[in-house]
């Protein structure tokens, strides 16, 4: 039996990181929790995840800059991040807009809420 | 001009009677004074227009009638009235200002002809003066406009540049200067451009002269002055349809922008705030669907739990939307009744028991000894206190204390509800009674609200006359004082 890949979720409102985590553990991965950037670059610091789901705002240290800090480091560029946002490019007054996304190094991003099947199926992709 | 008033003085009844008769049937009202005394004593008393007047009389002689009505009524015309007919008397008459005479004897016609071209006279002088009245008033209306308009002009709020038709300015207003920031002194009789360095308002009044049609445009901020201005520039044509030149009105619409920009902002705000939650019960939604197949019962249940208590906070937000809007454009109508203050508190801290007893907290309650009233709404203020003491039970850890207390002094009743709970930081807490503002941290994560509840509590407490002030300590504890007017009102017995 093969290890079960590891994905890092981090978000700062539990419930949703509570109902993405029962998403993925029912995918068949192994999930870690953080709720704001601080501590997601912590969790990857004590065990690097193959993958990360990282939401663009959060407190403390929102996807993009704790996005940055990871790729910046040789040590966690490699893993990919997939960004979500509950925004993405429909709220035009907002801070975060498509061209943060398509100027950010992460290699996918997704709108908030996430499809269940969607967002296995982008996970998979990115694992493989 | 009303009915002729004439009045016949002379000392022969004869002369009297006949001058009477001749007058009869022309409309003219006749009174007759037998005396020079006797005529200056009616002339006196009424008003007279002509008087027909005898020169010799016993007593008061004609002259010297005369010479009293022409230096205290000189509006009345003189007819003299001489037996002796001489020329110098009849001269002399005329020159102490009589208007003709007639010498004794006469016909009734010749005092007729007299007596109407002094009528005449009369009736001239009372035009003109009539005519003399409506031009001295005329020209009054038109100085009282002038100066009407320039005070109008003063007075404006906007700025208001007049100039020719080659953009040099005619006139402005003192707002102009104010407004559009103008350096320039002066700028009467200068061209526009050198007194605004922003060209496109100087290219507004030129297109304006050029297309002889209003031209409207605004200003931003930086570009003329640094306020926010919308201009109307009108071109001033001649009956003809000739361009003479333009007039140019400038209003600072800072303000305006700036409760847009607001409004943009906060329904921005506001979708943000809706939009979050809903993103997570929707994603618990997702969860419930692919999870309970092969989740934990009790992992499903949790979801589930969860979702109710995001729904209820949802509508809560949307509540406390409502009511924080209703209060700030001022439709709350407020029933204002004298409430026992310990009373709501004791209400308040039975509500809140069997939460904190959950919790393991310690809740105090220590009013002061002597009764007070305020005169408030009771709902409002209700749910304002109990507003305040859930956040405390909200934001204590297990087995801290909270404690409710009051005191009276200076006719104010102070409330003061203080907590041993995570505390607030000096960053956060600048902007704690701030529309959605929340204290994100590890220690909140777990706590759910509108971010609205202070914004309210605060609204209300102010609308009733009241004071709320909060202390805290980040680790230590929140305090929180209201501080109220209490009424006049004496503990029944």
């Amino acid at each position: 039996m093969t290890e079960k890949k590891k994905i890092l979720l981090i978000d700062d409102d539990p419930d949703f990181v509570e109902a993405v985590r029962v998403i993925i553990e029912n995918g068949g991965y192994d999930v870690q929790v953080a709720y704001d950037g601080a501590e997601g670059l912590e969790a990857v610091g004590q065990q690097k995840p193959d993958l990360i789901i990282l939401d663009v705002m959060m407190p403390v240290m929102n996807g993009h800059e704790a996005c940055a800090k990871l790729k910046a480091d040789p040590e966690t560029a490699k893993i990919p991040i997939i960004l979500l946002t509950a925004v993405a490019d429909r709220v035009t007054t907002s801070t975060y807009t498509h061209r943060d996304m398509l100027e950010s190094e992460a290699e996918d991003y997704m709108p908030k809420p996430v499809e269940p099947v969607e967002l296995l199926n982008l996970v998979e992709q990115w694992l493989k | 001009m009303g009915d002729i008033r004439i009045l016949i003085v002379d000392d022969e009844k004869v002369i009297r009677e006949g001058v009477e008769r001749a007058l009869a049937g022309l409309g003219y009202s006749v009174a007759k004074a037998d005396s020079g005394e006797r005529g200056l004593e009616m002339i006196r008393a009424e008003a007279y227009d002509i008087v027909l007047l005898d020169l010799m009389m016993p007593g008061i002689d004609g002259f010297t009638v005369l010479n009293w009505i022409k230096e205290n009524q000189p509006l009345i015309e003189v007819i003299v009235i001489t037996g002796f007919a001489t020329v110098s008397k009849a001269v002399t008459a005329m020159k102490q200002g009589a208007f003709d005479f007639v010498g004794k004897p006469f016909t009734p016609d010749y005092i007729r002809i007299v007596v109407a071209k002094a009528v005449a006279k009369l009736r001239l002088q009372a035009e003109t003066e009539q005519l003399r009245e409506e031009r001295t008033l005329s020209l009054e209306a038109i100085n009282k406009e002038q100066s009407r308009l320039k005070t109008v002009f003063g007075c404006m709020v906007e700025a208001v540049i007049i100039t020719d038709k080659e953009g040099v300015v005619v006139h402005h207003n003192p707002a102009a200067i104010s407004i559009l920031e103008i350096q320039t002194d002066p700028v009467v009789g200068k061209s526009l451009a050198s007194s605004i360095r922003d060209t496109a308002a100087v290219e507004m009044i030129l297109e304006a002269i050029d297309k002889a049609g209003v031209v409207t445009r605004e200003f931003p901020p930086g570009s003329i002055s640094r306020r926010y201005l919308r201009a109307h520039c009108s071109p001033v044509k001649a009956h003809g349809g000739a361009v003479l030149g333009s007039v140019t009105v400038f209003e600072d619409i800072s303000t305006h922008k700036e409760i847009d920009r607001m409004k943009s902002d906060f329904v921005a705000m506001v979708a943000h705030e809706l939009k979050s939650p809903l993103a997570s019960i929707e994603q618990m939604i997702y969860a419930l669907q692919v999870g309970c197949k092969y989740e934990a019962l009790h992992s499903c249940n949790s979801l589930h739990n969860r979702m109710i208590v995001r729904t209820r906070d949802l509508l809560q937000l949307i509540e406390n939307l409502l009511n924080l809007s209703k209060l700030e454009s001022g439709t709350v109508v407020f029933h204002l009744e004298p409430i026992k203050g310990h009373e709501i508190l004791a209400d308040i801290v039975e509500i809140v028991t069997p939460q904190a007893e959950g919790k393991g907290l310690n809740l105090l309650f220590r009013p002061c000894q002597e009764d007070w009233w305020f005169n408030v709404d009771y709902d409002h203020i209700r749910s304002a206190f109990l507003n305040i003491v859930s956040n405390a039970v909200k934001y204590t850890p297990e087995g801290g204390t909270i404690e409710i207390s009051t005191s009276l002094s200076g006719g104010l009743a102070s409330l003061v509800v203080k907590d041993s709970g995570i505390g607030i930081g000096k960053e956060d807490l600048q902007h704690i009674f701030d529309r959605f503002f929340r204290v994100k941290g590890k220690a909140t994560r777990h706590i759910t609200g509108s971010g609205l509840g202070l914004s309210l509590v605060k609204k209300v407490v102010e609308a009733h006359k009241g004071y709320i002030d909060v202390q805290s300590d980040l680790g230590a504890g929140t305090t929180f004082t209201l501080r109220f007017p209490v009424t006049e009102m004496l503990a029944p017995a």
